[in-house]
């Protein structure tokens, strides 16, 4: 990749480091690894857009399983396919750099299965799904769980958690910032 | 951009604002019109200092030894198993502090300096040591000729610690009682007074591993009770922040998904426990505590026959061999039994009474946790008790009033270097517990698993898969350390063994739990684990302190042999150096020692406990009101939701979301009022709180930065 610093401008850097968290160093970098992830469609245009599929080959994706979940929720055209920039964006939000509520508002995004701005039960249980992996959790075990996650965080007791409610559990969980994000 | 300048301006980060809206790229390109030039340099160095450090972390992670061993211990059997891996490394490092500290201020010496200078002697005493030394002939010699000796010979030499063993570097007896200089360099004056560095070596071994068992329990302990602290969040931590987004690679990821499914397995099973202790009726309470009673009686009474039989074996190992040992008739390899005789009942007593105690536990239904420290308690007092009675047997035959060589205060004129025989006791000790250590994993774990395996439907209901238990080998390494530590005061080079003997038994262990265990059915938990295997190798580093101060200070050196053999007590040699020193510095010492100096000392030092304890209870008290403040917030949050909700009045269901996602809205609106916040642009794609909410914890502004 000799011609990725030719393939932006010095503007195009400096604008893109000052709408991300990165350094132009760095954003070089991303793009590098944008790059890697389908090489002949890049080459052709450096803002083509990526089908999912081939997003989802970069290794921290690969074996994330939220997967699915992060593409939908950066993919500007909502299909879960990512432009650079979008992919850009993902980065930055998962980057070092990216303050506490930035993460978690993009947490709260990828854990919101149907999109209708409520943890509820089902999408809580389709994240211990996809955290426990193959072997699930009984379905005791699960009630059990959902339960005990309500009556931390569910203040209003509506067997939901607005993103407030979110917010406020997650400003006293202290593995969270550690865990959610890519090193780059 | 108000509210995010009012948010974060006063930081001086103002051109960072822009990137902490939520929204895409494109959409922040319009906002950052408004931008203000801030101080990037700052930030990217600050960033550039974050990553340095990090890197270093890595760097350092990649050192720590076993390291992927344990990533993958973690994944299948939880933090619990690995709590014991962890424990096992802690101890491989202590024993190989423990040998370079011998290595380097003992052995080293004692091989380059080879120039006698001058000896230690007893100031009061005018008797030699020579003839003493004459009569002690390391063991047998005399009797094997080199050309009669038999590889057979030799095994059952290297497994007692005698005959070509005994006169080596390995045993105290081998060390001299001189003061040397290097030979080679005649101008160079460095003289080396090895009794000295004998017992100031030994003294500082036990002080560092106190100082590091201290310090590694209070780390534990200040782990545990952060844990146990934040329990108000611990089941969304573990969801919210459970996986680690870092992981790029399929087996960790692996190992992730097992741990997260472990640890709130764990968690729920603990609840679960909780609960049903919680509802408890009193007959049931009253039967449990009668079974708990008969159990503990019976503990008791197993405890006292284990050392009964103890005793027992090693008076009749002494008596057949004073009968016996010395007829040429008799055959070796009874000889070796029987010496082994109260190693024998002690490492088979070990493996067969933590059996017990482990399926009485069982009945008296105690929380998993609590189990194994039960077991371990209990256990504990087995191991010590045998090795109490062990060294009890030895004192009785090294301490006595009526000497069979007076001149040389022998006792038994088997025994003319006690201190090498101690040696040899324990080093016997080190060894059977290596083999049968071995064995047991190698011959009875292993084929236990491939049948089990191989008759499957019919095996598999009467005996099952093993799990791995804790309490049991927990105690085997401190039962193996306990020997360690006594044992290198008389056998310096006994260090050297238990590294190896660590080092092999961590694979045979990891070997084993992964082939031939199954993870336990009832998870249990580390955090408290740590501290209570710490707390039982104190107590039992306690025991061995007690043996090897009264060696050193009451009992006698051996006259024939070691650094210590023309003086009366080992202790000496520490008075007679600093009565060799001025008179001034002889003085403070003199002072150190004297009541005058030591009632004030425990006296200050109990003063200066109380202030701390007094200062403890107030952080308690604090952290309580704090809690409670805590969850005030959290009420208050909550009545001010309710208000809100209560205020847009909805009785219509479909439309109480819709509202409820406004009143959170206004509820962090009403939190940021001072920030002059400002809802004019729509939010972008997801219709509910995400936009507006951007900077709406004051928290996590500061968390972030």
């Amino acid at each position: 990749m000799g011609g990725s610093s030719s393939q932006f401008t010095q503007e195009e850097l400096k604008e893109y480091q000052e709408l991300t968290y990165f350094t132009k160093k760095e954003i070089l970098h991303v793009f590098k690894r944008f790059y890697a992830l389908d090489p002949p469609s890049v080459r052709a245009n450096k803002n083509a857009r990526l089908p999912k599929a081939k997003i989802w080959t970069l290794p921290e994706l690969k074996v994330n399983p939220f997967k699915d979940r992060i593409c939908d929720v950066f993919s500007s055209s909502g299909d879960g396919d990512l432009s650079f920039e979008d992919f850009l964006d993902m980065m930055s939000v998962f980057s070092d750099s990216a303050p506490k509520n930035v993460k978690v508002e993009y947490a709260f995004k990828v854990y919101d299965f149907d999109s209708d701005g409520y943890l509820d039960k089902t999408d809580l249980k389709h994240v211990v799904d996809r955290l426990t992996g193959d072997q699930k959790l009984s379905d005791t075990e699960m009630e059990q769980l959902v339960d005990n996650l309500f009556e931390e965080a569910d203040l209003d007791e509506d067997d939901q958690l607005s993103f407030a409610e979110f917010e406020h559990v997650i400003s006293k969980a202290p593995d969270f910032i550690n865990s959610f994000r890519i090193r780059l | 951009m108000v509210a995010l300048r009012g948010s974060s301006g006063k930081r001086g980060l103002i051109d960072l604002t822009i990137r902490h809206v939520p929204v895409r790229v494109r959409k922040r390109r319009r906002l950052e019109g408004k931008r203000i030039k801030g101080f990037g340099w700052r930030v990217s160095m600050q960033r550039r200092w974050k990553k340095s450090r990090e890197n270093m972390h890595d760097f350092f992670a990649k050192l720590e030894v076993w390291r992927s061993p344990m990533h993958s211990i973690e994944g299948k059997f939880g933090t619990g198993i690995l709590s014991y891996f962890q424990f096992m490394r802690w101890l491989l490092f202590l024993n190989l502090v423990i040998f370079l500290l011998m290595f380097l201020f003992i052995l080293l010496p004692a091989v380059i300096f080879t120039r006698q200078v001058g000896t230690v002697a007893s100031t009061n005493s005018t008797n030699s040591t020579e003839s003493c030394e004459d009569k002690y002939v390391p063991y047998n010699v005399s009797l094997y000729q080199p050309t009669d000796k038999h590889i057979s010979d030799y095994i059952v030499d290297v497994l007692q610690g005698k005959g070509i063993m005994e006169d080596t570097h390995l045993f105290y007896g081998f060390y001299p009682n001189t003061i040397q200089n290097i030979q080679e360099t005649d101008g160079y004056n460095f003289t080396y007074n090895l009794p000295l560095a004998y017992l100031l070596t030994a003294l500082s071994y036990f002080l560092i591993s106190l100082v590091l068992m201290v310090r590694n329990s209070a780390q534990g302990l200040q782990e545990s009770l952060v844990s146990s602290e934040d329990k108000f969040y611990t089941y969304c931590n573990k969801v919210f922040g459970g996986w680690d987004f870092c992981i790029n690679d399929g087996r960790a990821a692996d190992l992730k998904h097992g741990q997260i499914r472990y640890e709130l397995k764990t968690d729920l099973e603990e609840q679960r426990i909780l609960q049903k202790q919680a509802k408890r009726t009193g007959g049931e309470k009253c039967r449990l505590y009668t079974v708990r009673f008969v159990v503990n009686i019976f503990v008791l009474a197993i405890l006292g026959a284990g050392g009964f039989l103890i005793y027992y074996a090693s008076t009749f190992a002494l008596e057949w061999t004073a009968q016996y040992g010395t007829a040429t008739d008799t055959d070796a390899f009874v000889k070796l039994l029987v010496t082994y005789t109260p190693s024998l009942t002690i490492t088979g007593l070990n493996m067969i009474v933590p059996i017990i105690f482990d399926k009485l536990v069982g009945f008296e239904d105690y929380s998993p946790e609590f189990e194994i420290q039960m077991t371990l308690l209990r256990t504990v007092f087995l191991r010590l008790a045998s090795v109490a009675t062990l060294l009890g047997t030895l004192y009785t035959q090294i301490a006595c009033s009526a000497y069979a060589d007076a001149e040389c205060r022998v006792c038994d004129e088997e025994i003319r270097c006690w201190e090498t025989y101690v040696g040899q006791e324990m080093y016997k000790l080190v060894i059977m517990d290596f083999l049968v250590g071995t064995a047991v994993t190698l011959f009875v774990e292993f084929p236990r698993k491939f049948i089990v395996s191989r008759f499957k439907d019919k095996l598999e209901d009467v005996v099952g898969y093993q799990e791995f238990q804790i309490p049991k080998n927990v105690l085997d390494i401190v039962y193996s350390q306990t020997l360690c530590w006594i044992g290198t005061f008389f056998a310096p080079m006994l260090p050297a063994i238990c590294v190896i003997k660590t080092f092999i038994f961590f694979y045979l262990k990891k070997l084993s739990l992964m082939h031939n265990c199954v993870p336990s059915t009832k998870p249990f938990r580390a955090s408290k684990s740590r501290t209570f295997f710490m707390v039982i190798l104190l107590v039992s580093f306690l025991l061995c302190i007690i043996p090897v101060g009264i060696g050193i200070v009451q009992i006698y050196p051996s006259r024939a042999c070691g650094p210590f053999r023309s003086l009366n007590t080992m202790f000496e040699i520490v008075t007679q150096t600093i009565a060799g020193w001025p008179t001034v510095v002889r003085d403070i010492f003199f002072f150190l020692g004297s009541a005058g100096f030591l009632v004030p000392a425990v006296l200050i030092l109990c003063l200066l406990l109380y202030y701390f304890r007094a200062l403890s209870v107030a952080h308690k008290k604090m952290v309580a009101v704090l809690k409670d403040q805590l969850i005030l917030e959290g009420k208050d949050k909550h009545f001010l939701l309710q208000r809100v909700y209560e205020l847009q009045g909805t009785t219509d269901p479909t439309r109480a979301k819709q509202n409820k996602a406004q009143a959170d809205r206004k509820a962090a609106a009403a939190k940021q009022a001072p920030n002059g916040y400002n809802n004019e642009s729509p939010p972008p794609r997801v219709p509910s709180s995400a936009w507006d909410n951007n900077t709406s914890h004051p928290n996590s502004v500061d968390d972030g930065w």
